[in-house]
């Protein structure tokens, strides 16, 4: 995933600035190079960091065929699968979900997910916010605020890493924006478009610190951008990059070789393969090992999109089909991560998210799919010490609307930041324009009760 | 048929749903499209891959070998049926007419008509040799899912989402004949060898047999847990093998009706199954990313 010494020498001659923008999306707090070393110095003392890992389940997961089954519905309602009983008594969830149920003791299990703006993307799932009317610089994603707010926990380790894998839909790739806090503080994307190989192409790190011409190239470049933020960005990307390429914490993390065979085998490997027709992302359970190694680097936010769940129906096979064969590798590697976690005393410090952008038509269509729901849809949460063992919210027979404790997508969010110690009722960051803005609109929405 | 001998010889992947399995007529190569845009073709000795054709822009739904064995047929989700040489692999001809998704592609037994069907509710005959189209018919309401050639008279059956079950003269385009029995959607179809008998799969889990040529219903085959997705017949007629969205694969005493045998082979819908010519194998093509090879003994 990570390679410092690639097949080819192509680096700083004809470097184009593509190329380094390329190498340069890594969030690293905007802060100094004396910080970086203070971050450095504080490595290796033992201090746990927080941290969040979201996945999100690209195209919008059927939440009654997950975790909110309806029984009583009609059959053109109800659909193919039975419930299962699981640890907690009282709580059913699908029968293709069979590990998480033997896990719901560790699962906060939401039913009643709304505020869904019914857009195909991930930026509501990781900023919150919707895409309309932003302010002047864009909602930040989350991870882009956390890398703002607390910067890396060491040297060479970025904030923020988003394993978003190639797609044809920008709105499922989508790793991240950094929005108004700056460039410095997009994710690391090792996976996206144009970044499968972070390769230095050829350059060994002695070679690389030797570069003068390097320090020349991003000179220039600092001067052809513009004052929005980006130079901001490029000085810490200067310093990042340094950072990265000097510690191989960061291609240990990524580099899936070094773990465990067996433990890479519960976890489910997956396929790089597209999961399903179009702009489909790969079923890659590599990638919750990876998040795993990740944030026991020292990276406080790893994103991952998951699948492919816009299921619309033949002739690309219906919602169940669909189903049969997206949730058991989703029951596999999910339980791998929440058990390696706390086999490794890392579960109360990393909080779990997994969501998409919204839940699906209660009426089953004549393709056998399910359509795109925005009034509800479901979140699994687990892990960062909330209560769990219990489930939040409940919709009506049919699956259709929400009628007991409606969670906001920014209930969520706020949550998270509760769990990473960030108070949302006092912590502000100026947009673009100066205007600060709060992380989450604090009057509506606040840390889940139920949950921390 | 008494005592049907199947083992399992192989489970060949494709890296998303398989929707259809063809044999050559040698039986010596199998070919198989997938929701992946490709078509593979395999060796059955060896149980290996030798080719992967690509072109197809969406998922591929149906393949058929012509009779002589040189030409691979396919048809696709992209709304393109493609003439490949085989077993070379290389693209002869594209052809394009349908206005939405190609859901089923049959070939007439005689190697000269292909006929298709799908989300444009029309049904659309080819000519096989030239490549073009011949002729379109309409009168389904809803996506057709089957299509099927008579071995033995000039007529093609079709069927539906909404449940019509047609079946036409293709060489004059005159509809002849509405089925009527399934409740729900009719998947799938095939006609007996001796093109005595029309066999027809649905969403209400039955096979029904229909007596041709007064087209009276037979048999109704209960068994499927799901619904049935595909349906052959062996080359001697006696056997029919269904594929359900159970995942299951069925062989039935097509004379009686009764089931003979249940594999539980994949762990999703069946959506293609295949006897070879020979009668030694079989295979069926399933959503849950493979292929299952059997040797029948």
């Amino acid at each position: 995933m990570l390679t410092i010494n690639g097949p080819r020498t192509r680096f700083c001659d004809g470097v184009s600035r593509r190329q380094f923008l390329q190498i340069g999306g890594l969030a690293m707090g905007g802060i100094a190079l004396p910080q970086l070393l203070e971050a450095e110095s504080n490595q290796g003392t033992g201090r746990s960091h927080k941290s969040v890992i979201m996945i999100f389940l690209s195209g919008g997961p059927p939440h009654q065929d997950m975790v909110d089954l309806k029984m009583d519905a009609p059959a053109e309602i109800r659909g193919e699968f039975q419930p299962i009983a699981t640890r907690i008594p009282g709580i059913e969830i699908c029968e293709h979900l069979p590990r998480l149920a033997e896990m719901t003791d560790k699962l906060a299990i939401i039913r009643s997910l709304v505020g869904s703006e019914g857009r195909h993307a991930a930026f509501q799932c990781l900023t919150g916010w919707p895409v309309t009317q932003q302010p002047a610089g864009g909602w930040p994603s989350f991870g882009s605020t956390i890398s703002k707010l607390q910067g890396p926990v060491r040297l060479g380790t970025p904030p923020y890493v988003s394993l978003a894998p190639k797609m044809k839909s920008s709105g499922w790739a989508d790793p991240g924006q950094p929005g108004f806090v700056g460039q410095a503080h997009a994710p690391f994307t090792p996976n996206a478009e144009g970044r499968s190989n972070l390769a230095l192409q050829g350059i060994t790190i002695d070679k690389l610190s030797d570069r003068k011409s390097l320090v020349g190239q991003l000179d220039r470049l600092k001067r052809e951008l513009d004052s929005n933020g980006s130079i901001e960005g490029m000085d810490a990307f200067y310093q990042q990059a340094f950072g990265i390429l000097t510690s191989n914490r960061l291609a240990e993390a990524l580099d899936l070789d070094r773990e465990d065979s067996d433990l890479r085998d519960r976890y489910g490997r997956g396929s790089s393969e597209p999961a399903g027709y179009g702009d489909a992302g790969p079923l890659m359970n590599d990638y919750f090992l990876a998040a795993r190694r990740l944030v026991e680097s020292g990276v406080r936010v790893v994103s991952v999109a998951y699948g492919r769940w816009d299921w619309h129906g033949r002739p690309h096979g219906t919602n169940f089909e669909n189903a049969r064969d997206h949730l058991p590798q989703l029951d596999q590697g999910l339980t791998a991560l929440i058990e390696d976690l706390e086999v490794r005393g890392m579960l109360d410090d990393v909080s779990i998210v997994v969501w998409g952008e919204f839940g699906r038509t209660p009426r089953i269509n004549k393709n056998g799919g399910r359509d795109h729901w925005p009034r509800v849809g479901c979140a699994l949460m687990a892990g960062g010490g909330i209560r769990t063992g219990q489930v939040i919210g409940a919709t009506n027979r049919l699956g259709e609307d929400p009628i007991d404790r409606p969670v906001h997508f920014q209930d969520v969010l706020a949550t998270l930041y509760h769990n990473l110690g960030i108070d949302i009722n006092r912590v502000t960051i100026n947009d673009l324009h100066g205007r600060p803005r709060y992380l989450i609109d604090h009057v509506a929405h606040q840390p889940m009760r139920e949950l921390v | 048929m008494d005592s049907l001998k199947l083992s399992r010889l192989a489970t060949f992947r494709h890296p998303n749903a398989v929707y259809a399995v063809a044999f050559s007529p040698d039986s010596k190569i199998l070919a198989s499209g997938s929701l992946d845009n490709t078509i593979k073709l395999w060796n059955v000795a060896t149980q290996t891959e030798t080719a992967r054709l690509r072109g197809h822009g969406d998922g591929v739904c149906a393949v058929a070998f012509s009779p002589d064995g040189a030409k691979l047929y396919s048809a696709s989700l992209d709304r393109s049926l493609r003439i490949w040489s085989s077993p070379s692999g290389s693209l002869l001809s594209t052809m394009t007419g349908h206005q939405n998704y190609i859901e089923c592609m049959a070939m007439s037994p005689d190697g000269k008509w292909l006929g298709s069907g799908g989300h444009d509710n029309t049904v659309r005959v080819w000519n096989a040799e030239l490549g073009t189209q011949h002729r379109v018919l309409t009168g389904h309401a809803d996506v057709i899912y089957g299509i099927a050639f008579s071995p033995t008279q000039p007529l093609l059956a079709s069927c539906a989402a909404d449940g019509s079950l047609f079946i036409w003269d293709h060489a004059t385009g005159v509809r002849l004949q509405s089925l009527t029995g399934h409740v729900g959607g009719v998947q799938c179809l095939a006609f007996s060898p001796d093109g005595k008998t029309l066999a027809s799969g649905g969403s209400d889990l039955t096979i029904r047999l229909w007596n041709v040529p007064d087209w009276k219903p037979k048999t109704t085959l209960d068994g499927h847990t799901q619904i049935v997705r595909a349906l052959t017949y062996s080359p001697n007629g006696r056997l029919i093998a269904s594929g359900g969205g159970e995942g299951s694969v069925r062989f039935w005493n097509a004379e009686v009706g009764s089931q003979q045998q249940t594999l539980n082979a994949h762990t999703n819908s069946v959506y293609g199954v295949v006897i070879s010519p020979d009668s030694s194998y079989m295979a069926a093509a399933s959503f849950d990313r493979t292929i299952s090879l059997w040797k029948l003994g």
